[in-house]
């Protein structure tokens, strides 16, 4: 037990932060009943109640619970964000790693096809891929994930061809190792470290742009809440209850802020190995 | 949108792992040629995600036209079919598309009116905001980014170093409920949303510029703080710097002569960047703040369905983007003779 407390104190204080966030947020969106005092969609009292000790943060526009309504909005809001990081993780690394391992003119071929996506702006080429193939939750996440899908991929293509020129990486193709072989046994092992920097941050961005669609009316539709619904709605009180959308405003702030913070803890103990860029290097804004 | 700067320690990439996107688009390939290449790129990609839409496309695209009967409208279904040419193989439809895109002709929006004329209109206020936010951004970054690098004080130091930090997490819709909380709900100084046009009365539409273009302009602020600071405590160990003061300049004028004007460098880059992509940011805030820009235009449109409309607000944002990541380019080559030296 002490030997388990040790180790976790030799973390970094970041990593430690940010999952100390994280977790609360998780159990949520997994356990949301656990957590939440009342149901997300009964009305329990009267509409737009300030924060009381009855409702912690108070009651919205037709007197349903906001505490209760955060705590289910992570189901959605975490969900739809992670699994968008996914998507962009997966597919942006696997064109990067490939990419930048072959080099020549596959990669040549490759960077300028990323480029013109990355001349779409975010929200804008998302909202387009929406209008096209519809407001589902899934064409949300791949919507969202193709996004950020070519930043990642320009990022993991700079760890290929960094791993390209590594001995280990030579004598295996020495050795007679296949692309494949080389590709999935020495350059994915050894670049998942800064990678996964790159992808805490990629989950980062996800739950700005995910909130931001809900925000826009294109997410989760009412009743179901999302933090991003919630605060639409918020302006739409901002005389009568000005601290409507603080909790579900707050909580964006901290899942964000919590990945920035497992991301910079993962490059400061990875730091060691290798030099992994700074935070700023993979930050995504809005 | 994202930036993506080099990791400082990256010996081992080659010129065009750069991710600078400006000096990638222009300064490995060279020419104008690839920001035509691009765009051609740029316009192909809408045309095709446009040509995915399911049934019909003029039907879809042409939407319920709401002034016109059913047999008006078939007309028109006819005619526009004929007319985009899709009767002819797809590349012909797409030379016919953007032949009629570059003439600013991209059809009609869902209620039958000009998509030229209904985005020409928001063009004014979207121009507006987005202009007073760079401004707000880049004087905000510059004179708060010298105040933390001159002063002695650590706590003011990393008091805004923090204050940036947490700005890259707070999302344009939560700063400006914050900002209408304070200013509208509580102070009344300001309204909370709205628009008037300058035409009618500039004293009424800079009241009402002012909480949009705040709002848009302190997460852009935040950025530039962290690439100036970063530049400027890079540029301070400089053996440039350490020469100078050698030769007994002041420190004042070490700052202001020799670091500031080193230390902006890769910031114009980001400037130019979030300049380009300004879009983003028009998207979330003019929805906020009711100001018909061009990015309100594209929400109702995207809800609405209106496809002509998305498609010609996509087409000419990403052209705009790769038009100012190019000037961008020049500017930086202008300003840097090292980077001309190289090329």
């Amino acid at each position: 037990m002490s030997a388990f407390i040790a180790a976790i104190r030799r973390q970094p204080a970041p990593l430690l932060a940010g999952l100390a966030i994280l977790t609360p947020f998780l159990v949520m969106c997994v356990f949301p009943g656990l957590l939440a005092p009342y149901e997300p969609l009964k009305i329990e009292a009267l509409p737009l109640l300030g924060p009381s000790r009855e409702h912690l943060l108070g009651t919205d526009e037709i007197g349903r619970d906001l505490l209760s309504r955060c705590i289910y909005a992570a189901r959605t809001d975490i969900f739809v964000s992670l699994a968008a990081a996914a998507v962009a993780f997966v597919i942006g690394t696997a064109i990067g790693l490939f990419s930048g391992y072959i080099g020549g003119r596959v990669d040549t071929v490759t960077m300028r096809l990323i480029d013109v996506l990355l001349s779409f702006p975010t929200i804008v080429l998302a909202l387009f891929l929406i209008t096209i193939f519809g407001r589902e939750q899934w064409v949300q996440i791949l919507a969202i994930g193709l996004v950020m899908m070519p930043s990642t991929a320009r990022f993991s293509r700079g760890e290929g061809l960094v791993l390209r020129g590594r001995g280990y990486v030579e004598a295996s193709r020495i050795s007679g190792g296949s692309r494949w072989h080389i590709l999935v046994k020495h350059v994915l092992p050894n670049s998942l470290a800064t990678l996964l920097v790159a992808a805490s941050v990629l989950a980062s961005s996800a739950v700005l742009i995910s909130a931001s669609l809900s925000y826009l009316g294109l997410g989760a539709q009412p009743p179901e809440p999302s933090w991003g619904n919630m605060l639409r709605a918020a302006y739409g009180v901002v005389y009568d209850a000005p601290l409507y959308g603080v909790g579900a405003g707050v909580c964006i702030s901290l899942v964000a802020g919590a990945y920035i913070l497992i991301g910079e803890g993962l490059r400061r103990k990875f730091r060691n190995d290798r030099n992994v860029g700074t935070l700023s290097s993979s930050i995504g804004g809005l | 949108m994202t930036v993506d700067v080099a990791p400082a320690d990256s010996p081992h990439i080659d010129e065009g792992a750069s991710p600078r996107r400006g000096a990638r688009l222009v300064g490995v390939l060279g020419q104008l040629g690839q920001l035509v290449a691009v765009l051609f790129a740029v316009s192909l990609l809408t045309f095709l995600l446009l040509d995915a839409l399911p049934g019909s496309a003029v039907d879809a695209r042409i939407g319920p036209l709401p002034n016109f009967s059913p047999e008006e409208r078939a007309e028109l279904v006819a005619s526009m079919s004929k007319q985009l040419g899709l009767d002819k193989p797809l590349a012909w439809q797409y030379v016919i598309w953007v032949k009629n895109a570059f003439t600013g002709d991209f059809g009609l929006n869902y209620q039958g009116i000009e998509v030229r004329d209904v985005v020409g209109e928001r063009l004014a206020p979207t121009l507006q905001l987005g202009i007073a936010s760079i401004i707000i951004s880049t004087v905000g970054a510059l004179l708060i980014s010298l105040l933390g690098f001159r002063t002695r004080w650590r706590a003011l130091r990393a008091g805004i170093q923090g204050t940036a930090t947490v700005l890259l997490v707070v999302p344009a819709f939560w700063l400006g409920l914050i900002l209408v909380i304070i200013f509208a709900a509580e102070l009344g100084w300001l309204p909370s949303a709205g628009y008037v046009s300058f035409s009618d009365d500039p004293g009424e539409n800079l009241r009402f510029l002012v909480l949009p273009a705040v709002t848009l302009a302190l997460p852009q602020l935040a950025l530039f703080y962290r690439y100036l600071d970063a530049g400027l405590r890079d540029t301070s160990t400089a053996p440039f710097v350490t020469a100078s003061r050698a030769r007994g300049l002041s420190e004042r004028g070490v700052a202001y002569r020799h670091i500031l004007p080193n230390a902006i460098l890769p910031t114009i880059t980001v400037i130019g960047l979030v300049a380009g992509s300004l879009i983003s940011g028009l998207v979330i805030v003019e929805s906020v703040f009711s100001w018909p820009g061009l990015g309100l235009l594209l929400v109702d449109s995207v809800k609405a369905k209106d496809y002509n409309t998305v498609a010609a607000i996509v087409l000419l944002t990403a052209f705009a983007y790769v038009v100012v990541a190019f000037m961008v380019d020049v500017a930086y080559r202008l300003l840097d003779p090292r980077t001309r030296r190289q090329s």
